[in-house]
């Protein structure tokens, strides 16, 4: 049986795909923390909703919406919810196309932080550049 | 919630792995496991078999002179997939490697059939390797 963190994941990413804001920071919580790693120009810790949305409306903005992220697999317990997942997006000619792991710690059912393992970190870098 | 039992395997394994035991930390490999080494290091690359990818181990065991261990936060599994949230120390001459990585394992039938590791600073592995 599937915990109930992978069906709450699963459905943030799917709101996260078609734009609904409202739905993925409902998953928050109030003192969340999106920690972006690498040496990228996005990179550093986002605190609270309104810095994460930023950091969202920033990723659709230099890649004109074109950021897409294939979820693989979702695994989840009570503390954690990690996904396996692709991610692609076109920017100024260049081209996105690698894997990651999403790495989320939970409380209660909603996300207190966030971090993005990247398998290709150079080529993200080179790609926000 | 019951725990996956793919969720004990890898505990079992990690365990195995850090008290050296290779025969143990093994046992529940596919014959045509496949380990991917990200990055850009000189041990980045695919090994393929049980025999290569021991091989791999005992080069890393060597590069550290032993210092090199794996702090296990957190195991989760499904049928398919576990991912273990964990930390890796190790020295080598002076330089020192203290990251925080995600190790992704493939299953199928309870056997492990292939492995990704991706760090939250790659460069940071690649220098330590390099």
């Amino acid at each position: 049986m599937e915990h109930e963190n992978v069906e709450r994941t699963r459905a943030a990413y799917a709101a996260f795909a078609r734009g609904d804001m409202a739905v993925v920071t409902d998953l928050m919580s109030d003192d969340v923390v999106w920690h972006v790693t690498g040496n990228g120009p996005l990179a550093g810790d986002y605190k609270g909703q309104d810095e994460i949305l930023g950091y969202f409306g920033k990723l659709f903005e230099a890649t004109g919406g074109s950021l897409a992220i294939d979820v693989d697999d979702i695994l989840a317990n009570d503390r954690h919810a990690t996904a396996i997942v692709h991610m692609s997006a076109m920017r100024e000619g260049m081209i996105l196309d690698e894997n990651a792991v999403h790495v989320f710690e939970l409380e209660d059912g909603k996300v207190k932080a966030f971090w993005s393992f990247d398998s290709d970190p150079e080529q993200l870098e080179r790609f926000w550049q | 919630m019951a725990e996956h039992p793919n969720v004990q395997l890898l505990r079992d394994g990690y365990a195995a792995f850090s008290r050296g035991d290779i025969a143990e930390a093994t046992k529940d490999w596919s014959d045509d496991i496949v380990w991917h080494i990200g990055g850009r290091s000189p041990l980045a690359g695919d090994y393929k078999g049980q025999e290569e990818v021991t091989g791999f181990f005992g080069k890393i065991f060597e590069m550290s002179e032993g210092n090199f261990e794996i702090e296990v936060h957190d195991i989760l599994a499904n049928d398919e997939h576990a991912v273990v949230l964990c930390h890796e120390r190790a020295r080598r001459n002076d330089k020192v490697l203290d990251a925080d990585s995600t190790h992704v394992y493939h299953l199928k039938d309870g056997k492990v059939t292939e492995y990704w590791g991706v760090a939250t600073d790659q460069r940071a592995e690649d220098e330590f390797w390099s």
